[in-house]
């Protein structure tokens, strides 16, 4: 009896080639698979990126929320601003919030400087009161709002607008951060499982297209690692490529939309590069990975078939 | 090789070598619950340089035949033996390897992949085989000339038309020089004249090259040009002709 070899392994170059004349031929199929990747990763970069970008507008972002705070308290006292007669008392110099307080209220309604013996409805104190100073006398029942806690000691009575949270306060917004972000790691979960399913249902059309070309090559001597190969390959390339452009797309989104929200120098001056490269590697990755797990069905498929189906299938 | 003489009555000529062994090729499918014998025990020899031809009505296990001496799958029982391999021996592996160099195939439908050129359709079972590009491309060059496409090697085979494909086909089977062709119904997608053209290159390949020749056909012209016709019937091997003992008006041959 003479021996048989194994039969020999083949570069990965010619697998290579194999699958870029596949992929030129169902190009447009190709694409398709490649925008899902694209979509999924965008998804995962701009939920990472946001996280990145809000921490490095986080003083922005602080003030900007102190002062939706202030509002709201302000509103349960007064109602709705428009109609109300507003004043401010300037103590001292206003600090970053109590400008945009009053920029904002003045939106809606004027806020002049409180005139002696003038009249308002609610009087907003600005700044930070020099020690031992007094308040001149105000007008009979205005609502008084402190914008510092050191207004305090000039109107006992007042309405204080920078509180200290309680801890409920506190406890109910931790509650919601943490809502908030487990429905976003869910909405992550299920964007990328959609895109891995989307991967691997279109290489299982591929094997079912590519039937008698696959069993063509197993009586040509292809073994089956190499039609496994064939498989991981495609997706690897789709994966790489399409989870690129989603990182880019994904990233290019998070900046456009905070620099609409909190301007375009105020982020861009202060980006962290360091982990936003990180999270991009990170999705870069994650993209790949995902891409080629969902290969490992369709290519076992297509490695476990039967080379006498390339003499009948008439697919 | 002894007992097997004894046992089995050989024709005259077993002088020349035997390149496939069948004995009492049994097979079976399953399909749930329902067995389907295909194969109830063929016994046969190819010798080297023959022409056989296989036919039989669908459904007769001719195909399952096929697949068994071509390599392509294995047997429930009995021996398949190509160029004195047992091939239920094989691993996966050592089946591709056996594919690839001992065995040509071509199909009913040229099976040529549509994304590649005719000369890298031919290179392809060199890769397999290990040639490198260089050499590949010099021996395809030369075999589709061969085949009397010399002008067509760029061409991807949507543009030919099918009897060039069967040509390129024809080619890929030749090119890691195999001892033997299995062709199933190489005609049966041509025209008569084409089919004529398919069946005097596989003879004058015969002739040049020294391969055998397995093809299952309904082609009278084939079968005349054959040495030996086997026929199949309800997983048997029927009978055993030579094409001047057969009535080719029957069996609706064409």
């Amino acid at each position: 009896m003479q021996t048989i070899a194994e039969q020999i392994h083949l570069p990965w170059r010619n697998a290579f080639e194999v699958v870029l004349q596949g992929i030129r031929i169902r190009l447009g199929r190709s694409l398709v698979t490649l925008s899902g990747v694209a979509l999924g990763t965008a998804f995962l970069m701009s939920l990472l990126a946001a996280g990145t970008l809000r921490e490095s507008v986080r003083d922005e972002a602080l003030v900007r929320d102190e002062v939706t705070r202030m509002q709201n308290f302000l509103r349960i006292e007064t109602g709705p601003f428009e109609g109300r007669r507003f004043a401010q008392l300037p103590l001292g110099e206003p600090n970053a919030v109590e400008t945009r307080l009053l920029a904002s209220i003045g939106k809606v309604t004027p806020v002049p400087r409180l005139e002696a013996g003038g009249k308002a409805d609610a009087i907003l104190l600005i700044g930070e009161p020099a020690p031992g100073a007094a308040l001149q006398p105000l007008p009979e029942g205005a609502l008084v709002a402190l914008t510092r806690q050191a207004q305090g000691p000039l109107a006992p009575e007042a309405f204080q607008l920078d509180r200290e949270l309680t801890t409920e306060e506190l406890a109910q917004m931790e509650s919601t951060a943490r809502k908030a972000a487990a429905r976003k790691v869910w909405i992550v979960v299920i964007a990328l499982l959609v895109t891995v399913i989307g991967i691997c249902n279109s290489l299982l059309m591929s094997v079912t297209e590519r039937f008698r070309e696959i069993g063509t090559m197993k009586c040509l001597g292809a073994r089956s690692s190499f039609i496994r190969r064939l498989f991981f390959i495609e997706s690897g390339l789709i994966g790489t490529l399409g989870s690129l452009a989603g990182a880019i797309g994904g990233l290019l989104f998070a900046l456009f939309l905070y620099g609409l929200t909190y301007g375009f120098g105020t982020v861009f001056g202060s980006l962290l590069i360091g982990p936003l490269s990180l999270q991009f590697l990170i999705t870069w990755g994650a993209g790949l990975v995902l891409a080629i797990l969902a290969a490992i069905y369709p290519a076992n498929r297509a490695a476990a078939m039967v080379p006498a189906t390339a003499l009948r299938s008439n697919i | 090789m002894s007992i097997l003489d004894r046992l089995f009555d050989l024709p005259e000529d077993n002088r020349r070598r035997c390149v496939i062994r069948g004995v009492d090729i049994r097979k079976v499918y399953r399909t749930g619950k329902v067995e389907t014998h295909a194969l109830r025990g063929a016994t046969l020899e190819i010798y080297e340089g023959e022409y056989l031809s296989i036919m039989g009505p669908s459904g007769s296990g001719k195909s399952t035949l096929f697949n068994m001496i071509g390599g392509l799958a294995k047997p429930t029982s009995g021996k398949v033996y190509i160029d004195q391999v047992d091939i239920a021996q094989l691993d996966n592996d050592e089946l591709a390897w056996l594919r690839c160099r001992k065995v040509g195939y071509i199909f009913q439908s040229y099976n040529l992949l549509q994304t590649m050129s005719c000369l890298e359709n031919v290179m392809l079972p060199m890769s397999f085989a290990g040639l490198d590009q260089e050499r590949a491309q010099e021996k395809g060059i030369e075999i589709l000339k061969l085949v009397g496409l010399g002008h067509r090697l760029l061409h991807k085979p949507a543009e030919l038309s099918g009897g060039q494909q069967q040509r390129v086909a024809i080619a890929r089977a030749l090119a890691n020089s195999p001892g033997i062709i299995l062709a199933d119904e190489p005609t049966a997608n041509l025209d008569q004249k084409t089919g004529d053209e398919m069946i005097e290159l596989l003879a004058r390949l015969r002739k040049e090259l020294g391969v055998t020749i397995i093809s299952a056909t309904h082609d009278s012209k084939m079968l005349q040009r054959s040495d030996r016709i086997m026929w199949i019937s309800d997983g048997r091997i029927e009978k055993v002709v030579r094409p001047d003992e057969m009535d080719f008006s029957e069996h609706g041959l064409h």
